[in-house]
């Protein structure tokens, strides 16, 4: 039997015979046992020469659907059929309303001609013990539909943002199911992560743990700014701006949305800001961003893992701040725009220009993936706030794996990008399981 | 983490490459000694020494790097493959039919290609036919000189003056086994080179990156180890000699026609399906049956390009009506099928026609809409669409051919177009689209020949059924400007430099290591 081919089937049910696969002749092996894999599940079967067929006893052993559309693929010790991926989608099998589930068939446009189980799941469903998941199995013909059954468990479950894991994880991992996205790293974890890359590094603002109000001084010390931010926060909410005034006039507090207090002293800071600061916080290194026609801008790089495996950058967002004082090391409250405008506005939009800038942030960002990928977390979204500084030397504010698209959502008249952000994690998962694509991507 | 070193040639005729620690680490701590150096089709037994570290400078003897060929002011990655030593990538781009063809202006024509360059380091060069001297083996042309101010992120700005400088006093140190020096003075004076070193050159530049700035400057330059035919024509000669030196690494090496083309993809279970019958044109009544059986056929060249040439062919109430690409607007009729013979004699007996089935396509106001997909391969010799567009024919016309009276479109919007569809659908049927591409290309790869940068002309009929025309070659990259898409036309036309790479046994992007 060749290793690796893959073809697609739907079983046969095999009367009146147990503990029988059937097989082509193309299919067997010299073994007249072979296992059989699907989801987390093998048993060993008889082989028997005829059409693709599975007797009813194993079918139902290794909870195979009557009559499903699914791919078979020759492993080294087994036959898997296959993929089983499942969709983590909310907290409970109750809001997995038909509005829920329309949502999430977008994840699965690229999957409905290929064969495979396809299912919703909530944290309530997923019974580790029974080796179960209540939820809905994807219907792609004649039309698009959701029914609700109880299926065994996944190979793979991809963790939509916002639902949650509970203490699932670590029963699910044991049982051999791959969940990616398995939880959220905050912003410290994410820097050390980065830092450790000699790459990366000049491309990082430092950053310090807050510990005290002494943290911020020395980093005072060095830098004429710094950023204090709690590292769960997300854009703007909760950050701190502290400067030296010129000529030793004391410090300068700012938070997002308050008017700027300034502090004579260290000691006035010391108060004032103690009662303030974020725990758990990180305190950063400010830059002089660029600015586009006194707008702060920064870029949104998506990243996200494709068919075979591999970080890709599906898209890149521009984004110009409104926000005049600048709080944050980031284009807060700003408006999504598209990428050649920014670079444009900011290095002259001669077309080899632009293309070099944008592979440059890509370059930087599939960096930032594998750099994350070292930290043992099974990740398959990222969000990447990038930003250059005036001498036009790229930065990265920030890495996070919150819900990575909302921005490209915002910029609602590209529908293919936002499809094609949306069947991404489907490809990944099918590459997880063991049916990835092999080929991959998308045009520029 | 790859990296990347600069070779400094030093004096010395002897062939000998000097490797610092940082280098001997990258390549995984070879063994030493007498080893084989290539640096793209050249090769040469040199004696590789051992050396303190001196940043991402590696000394080179005179005498080496006249016999490789190497180049000053680029940056080389190394690797180790099957007990030789490989400085590159050094990639050829046969970009013209003669050299008063190449404009070497920055921001312009050429050095589009080379837009990926950060991704690949190493010698880039672009050349025309009248470039290749096949009599020294050297190739005259341009080659990209990324800018030593700038240099990509986490790189060092090289001053050459002082490396060397540097280089020959290390090289001296490093060689002169007759110094009456002890071990303990000899490091010590090699601690002190590296400091001042460290202090002057090789401290990491106050980094910036104007983000892969350079410049392409004349020059001549070895055989490539890997060579990226964008030109269709090159003199028997020169083509036998590229192939005995590079082999399977020239690529696009094997051109076929449409008639090998559809004989090779019909073998092909996965891709037979979706070809339109399609045999040599000799028998009418090869032509009388189709017609009998669809109604409707299509007679075209050989060896044309564009639909040059082409005949539509349907059957009506009033017997048969003819049209030719050329001139849309003029039918001819044919009450009886003798008659059609008749006037269609000629061709047959001639030869170079191919008798195709027609397909219905789907049509948007009038104008039949198909999809040209570009696919190359990557830095890992990986089939990726760089490129998509769906076009639009004039209106009634027989072919989709649209530069001069068509338009051209994204491929989701045109697909919303031609059938109507939401973004939703048009984005599914879009994807099933580019996948079939890829089976094309995998399958067009189990048949041989070395391939990397294809434009394939595909379509979705009446009842969605995919199809595949044609495979060109040497497809236009200009094509996404005729929807005003210049990134995608940047994207398609600098992709190639990456499969190169790949082909020269670097494959793998530069940053990603």
């Amino acid at each position: 039997m060749t290793l690796g081919i893959e073809r697609r089937v739907t079983l046969q049910p095999l009367a009146g015979q147990k503990g029988t696969v059937s097989l082509p002749p193309e299919w067997q092996g010299p073994a007249r046992e072979v296992t059989v894999a699907f989801g987390v599940r093998k048993v060993s079967a008889r082989v028997a020469t005829g059409d693709f067929g599975l007797s009813a006893d194993l079918s139902e052993e290794l909870g195979v659907p009557t009559g499903l559309d699914c791919r078979l693929r020759s492993e080294t010790a087994a036959l898997r059929l296959g993929p089983s991926v499942g969709i983590l989608g909310a907290d409970t099998v109750g809001q997995l309303t038909p509005d829920r589930l329309r949502a999430l068939s977008n994840h699965l446009l690229t999957m409905g001609g290929k064969g495979g189980l396809f299912l919703a799941l909530a944290r309530d469903g997923i019974d580790p013990e029974e080796g179960l998941v209540s939820g809905y199995r994807f219907v792609s013909s004649p039309r698009e539909s959701w029914v609700s059954g109880r299926f065994p468990l996944p190979q793979v479950i991809f963790r939509r943002y916002g639902a949650r894991l509970g203490g699932l994880y670590e029963p699910l991992r044991n049982l051999g199911v791959h969940v990616f996205n398995e939880r959220l790293f905050h912003k410290g974890e994410a820097w050390d992560w980065m830092a450790a890359d000699p790459r990366l590094r000049p491309h990082l603002p430092e950053t310090v743990p807050v510990k005290d109000a002494g943290s911020v001084e020395s980093m005072l010390q060095r830098y004429p700014a710094v950023y204090i931010k709690p590292v769960w926060g997300s854009l703007a909410s909760g950050v701190l701006r502290v400067r030296r005034l010129d000529d030793g006039r004391g410090f300068e507090l700012a938070a997002a949305g308050r008017e700027p207090v300034a502090c004579p002293d260290l000691l006035e800071m010391r108060s004032r800001l103690t009662p303030l600061l974020p725990r758990p916080g990180i305190v950063q290194q400010g830059l002089t961003l660029a600015e586009a026609g006194d707008r702060l801008v920064d870029f949104r790089v998506i990243l996200q893992k494709d068919g075979s495996g591999s970080w890709t950058v599906p898209g890149i967002v521009g984004r110009c701040g409104t926000e005049r004082l600048h709080v944050s090391n980031m284009a807060t409250g700003g408006f999504p725009t598209a990428v050649d405008d920014v670079l444009g506005l900011l290095f002259g939009s001669h077309p080899h220009v632009l293309f070099r800038r944008k592979e440059e942030l890509a370059r930087l960002a599939l960096a930032v993936g594998e750099a994350v990928d070292r930290s043992g977390l099974l990740i398959g979204d990222l969000g990447l706030d990038l930003a250059y500084d005036l001498n036009g030397h790229p930065w990265i504010i920030e890495a996070n794996n919150r819900d990575p698209d909302h921005n490209i959502a915002w910029e609602a008249a590209n529908w293919p990008k936002f499809y094609r952000i949306r069947t991404l994690p489907l490809e990944f998962a099918c590459h997880l399981a063991g049916f990835g694509a092999g080929q991959g991507g998308e045009p520029a | 983490m790859t990296q990347t070193f600069h070779l400094v040639a030093t004096s010395g005729a002897a062939a000998t490459l000097y490797l610092t620690e940082s280098a001997r680490t990258a390549l995984g701590r070879p063994h030493l000694g007498r080893v084989t150096v290539c640096h793209g089709a050249r090769r040469a037994e040199a004696a590789v020494v051992s050396i303190l570290e001196i940043g991402r400078y590696l000394p080179i003897s005179a005498g080496l790097s006249a016999a490789l060929g190497t180049v000053d002011g680029v940056p080389y990655r190394l690797r180790w493959v099957d007990g030789e030593l490989r400085i590159g990538p050094v990639i050829g781009i046969h970009a013209a039919a003669r050299s008063a063809l190449l404009d070497p202006a920055p921001g312009g024509m050429l050095d589009g290609y080379l837009l990926r360059y950060p991704d690949v380091a190493g010698l880039a060069y672009l050349f025309a036919t009248d470039g290749i001297d096949l009599a020294t083996e050297m190739i005259e042309g341009y080659y990209w000189q990324p800018d030593p101010s700038t240099p990509s992120p986490g790189e060092y700005a090289p001053d050459w003056e002082r490396a060397r400088k540097l280089s020959e006093r290390v090289v001296a140190a490093a060689t002169a086994e007759a110094m009456p020096l002890p071990t303990t003075q000899r490091t010590e004076r090699f601690r002190e080179l590296a400091r001042e070193f460290y202090a002057t050159v090789a401290a990491p530049a106050p980094v910036d990156t104007r983000a892969g700035a350079g410049r392409l400057v004349p020059g001549r330059f070895p055989f490539p180890a890997a060579l990226w035919r964008r030109n269709g024509w090159l003199p028997q000669a020169a083509h036998e000699r590229l192939c005995a030196r590079l082999g399977p690494r020239l690529y696009n090496s094997h051109f076929f026609d449409k008639q090998e083309g559809y004989r090779l993809l019909a073998a092909d279970p996965t891709v037979a399906a979706h070809l339109p019958a399609t045999r040599p044109f000799t028998h009418l009544g090869d032509l009388v049956d189709l017609l009998d059986q669809e109604g409707r056929a299509i007679l075209k060249r050989q060896d044309g390009n564009s639909g040059y040439g082409l005949i539509r062919i349907e059957r009506t109430e009033q017997g048969f009506t003819l049209r030719y690409r050329e001139r849309p607007d003029a039918e001819e009729s044919f009450p009886t099928a003798e008659v059609l013979g008749e006037h269609l004699a000629p061709l047959a007996a001639k030869g170079g026609y191919l008798l195709q089935q027609c397909v219905d396509l789907p049509v948007f106001q009038g104008r039949p809409v198909d999809f040209r997909i570009m696919m190359q391969k990557d830095h890992r010799g990986r089939w990726t669409p760089a490129g998509m567009l769906g076009r639009f024919g004039r209106s009634g016309a027989v072919v989709t051919n649209f530069i001069n009276s068509g338009y051209a479109l994204r491929p989701d919007e045109a697909l919303v177009r031609a059938f109507g569809v939401d973004w939703r659908e048009a984005f599914r049927l879009k994807s099933a689209m580019l996948e079939f591409a890829a089976a094309v290309c995998a399958a067009l790869d189990r048949t041989g020949g070395c391939y990397g940068d294809l434009g394939l002309d595909v379509a979705l009929d009446r009842e969605r059924r995919l199809w595949l025309f044609e495979i060109n070659k040497l497809p236009f990259h200009e094509l996404p400007l005729y929807m005003g898409d210049e990134q995608t036309y940047l994207a398609v036309k600098s992709g190639p430099l990456l499969y190169g790479a790949y082909l020269a046994g670097f494959g793998g992007r530069h940053r990603e290591g």
